[in-house]
């Protein structure tokens, strides 16, 4: 699907999303970190 | 090298540029400057990727998850939050003046003197850079294949020199797509025969590289000194890629090069969430390098091109050295196998004594010898363990970093000298293509000329990122106000750039002379916001002498 029209585009939505992915990893690598300190 | 690993090597080589050629031998000279509207975002995000990702990303990085741990990963951790502000506000502010460089929207914003430093703030770094992006694989390469160094540097430089004078950005584009797939292919296929190879089981590979330390992911030290950490790799991060992704020509000719709004923001957002991932996995190749060679006998010393140089009289010695390091490596392996965790440490302490008597031995006796070999870890296991054609073609994932990164970087260089500089004071040319192209076939050689007069540097990878933090904090500052303080006006703002440039070159000379300790990220976040405060303190000044007067 192309999206010609950026404004009908919910950019936020995405923005969130990659957040979550982000928050997400970090929080995965703490907590194979804390498994071997 | 095998005739077979040669051949695929030249094949896939030859097949990316001869694509990118023939794709682009035909476009216009605006096509040359900001690339072909007609790519996808597929195109867009892999370009950028591309650019980013030089061959350094991939001999080094994998060496310093073996030698260290997975820590470097925090680097990355502030570049999805940088991709969201570039989509969400570099942008729009760019695509509204339809500009081909980011510089342009600095003299519309402010003055055309603004313009031309920060242009030439670029130009500088970006210069050197691309030096580096030719001569730090080049190194590697040249040691690991046997062949001369500057040989080395001028045929990966003139291949790119020949496809970018060729057919521009939008040649950059077009193979920097077929770069970026052989690259994760390649590096895929590595990962699965490291796997295969590996004699215990993942789960057990996975304990073993937990106890020797390698997992240590997240740091949350608070200590400035401390080179990576969730702190610096977020915040420092985040600058030095919002510097990068918002303001480096390099990058912002890629997502310009989409035909509208929406495209490049994609573009961006694919990086935000695969380049994290990406970066992971190259660490996961050192640790899983690091398993394997747990079982597989390493070298003592990874850089064997540095072992040749020492003398005849101290070979007997080295090799006796070599001896107990393959009694104590195979003492170690047997205690691994029962579970003697004790017994694994000793010999770990041992094998590092021996590791150390042996570099300090080839540094008596090798004048100039360099004791950083991590960035050889990963190529040692490509050439001796992959099979016949997939060393060749992992040799083709590793040039074509090289020539992805670099051809972005010239042809960045070659537009902003045309766009802010040339036309500028100059005006139109007459006739746009040629000069383009003259430009780029100029900063072409002169990134060959960099890379050949470049000296050895101990860590790479750290030489190209400390480059760039140097410059990168001042110019994301002017960005930044051009952007957020409406009220700053071109005089403030030009001041500030200078004072902004002074304080990064005054605390990084402090650093090298050891009177303070602070990580190069952070380079980043003061340069910004010495310019950002600057410019405020010199505005409201100005306004308060409007005001008097």
């Amino acid at each position: 699907m192309t999206v010609k029209n950026p404004s009908i585009i919910n950019w936020k939505k995405y923005y969130i999303g990659v957040i979550a992915l982000l928050v997400a990893e970090i929080v995965a690598f703490y907590f194979i970190t804390r498994q071997y300190v | 090298m095998h005739l077979l690993d040669w051949i695929v090597l030249a094949a896939t080589l030859a097949a990316i540029v001869g694509y990118g050629v023939l794709k682009t031998s035909r476009r216009e000279a605006g096509e040359l400057l900001s690339g072909s509207k007609d790519v996808s975002r597929l195109t867009i995000g892999l370009g950028i990727m591309a650019t980013q990702a030089s061959a350094i990303t991939f001999l080094s990085t994998p060496g310093q998850a073996y030698a260290e741990d997975m820590g470097f990963i925090q680097f990355y951790f502030g570049l999805p939050l940088a991709v969201i502000l570039v989509s969400a506000f570099f942008v729009p502010a760019y695509r509204k003046m339809s500009a081909i460089t980011a510089y342009q929207f600095l003299e519309q914003r402010f003055d055309r003197k603004t313009r031309l430093f920060t242009a030439a703030l670029f130009l500088m770094s970006r210069g050197l850079a691309a030096g580096i992006t030719i001569f730090a694989p080049a190194i590697v390469l040249s040691a690991a294949l046997g062949v001369s160094l500057n040989l080395m540097i001028v045929i990966i430089g003139l291949i790119v020199v020949f496809y970018t004078v060729s057919g521009g950005s939008a040649a950059v584009a077009v193979t920097q797509k077929w770069q970026m797939l052989t690259i994760l292919g390649g590096m895929g296929i590595a990962a699965y025969l490291l796997v295969d190879k590996i004699p215990v089981s993942m789960p057990e590979a996975y304990d073993i590289a937990g106890r020797m330390g390698k997992l240590n992911i997240i740091n949350t030290s608070l200590d400035p000194g401390t080179r990576y950490t969730l702190w610096s790799g977020l915040a420092g991060g985040l600058f030095l890629s919002l510097s990068y992704l918002g303001t480096d020509q390099s990058q912002v000719q890629r997502y310009l090069g989409a035909e509208d709004q929406a495209t490049s923001r994609f573009g961006l957002l694919f990086n935000g969430v695969f380049k994290v991932p990406m970066q992971f996995s190259i660490l996961a190749i050192g640790v899983l390098l690091f398993v394997f060679y747990q079982f597989t006998q390493p070298p003592i010393f990874f850089n064997e091109s540095e072992v040749k140089r020492a003398p005849m009289e101290v070979q007997a010695e080295l090799a006796e050295l070599e001896k107990f390091h393959a009694h104590s490596f195979a003492a170690k392996r047997e205690a691994l196998l029962i579970g003697d965790w004790a017994a694994v440490d000793a010999h770990k302490e041992r094998l590092a004594q021996l590791r150390e008597t042996y570099m300090s031995t080839l540094e008596k006796h090798v004048p100039n010898f360099q004791r950083k070999d991590t960035d050889y870890v990963f190529i040692t296991f490509v050439l001796n363990f992959l099979p016949k054609g997939l060393v060749g073609l992992l040799l083709a994932v590793i040039i074509s970093a090289a020539m992805s990164s670099t051809a972005g970087e010239v042809s960045a260089l070659a537009t902003t000298t045309y766009v802010d500089y040339y036309t500028v004071f100059k005006g139109e040319s007459q006739r746009p293509k040629r000069t383009i192209r003259i430009l780029t076939f100029i900063w072409g050689l002169a990134a060959i000329g960099v890379a050949l007069a470049a000296p050895l540097y101990e860590n790479l990878i750290q030489l190209v990122n400390v480059l760039g933090s140097l410059f990168y904090g001042t110019i994301l500052g002017i960005f930044l106000v051009a952007l957020f303080i409406k009220q700053v006006n071109g005089k403030s703002i030009f001041i500030a750039g200078i004072v902004g440039q002074f304080t990064v070159f005054v605390i990084h000379y402090l650093n090298t002379v050891e009177s303070i300790s602070l990580g190069f990220l952070w380079y980043n976040v003061i340069g910004s916001l010495t310019v950002v405060a600057t410019a405020l303190l010199f505005h409201f000044w100005f306004k308060k002498g409007v005001v008097y007067s």
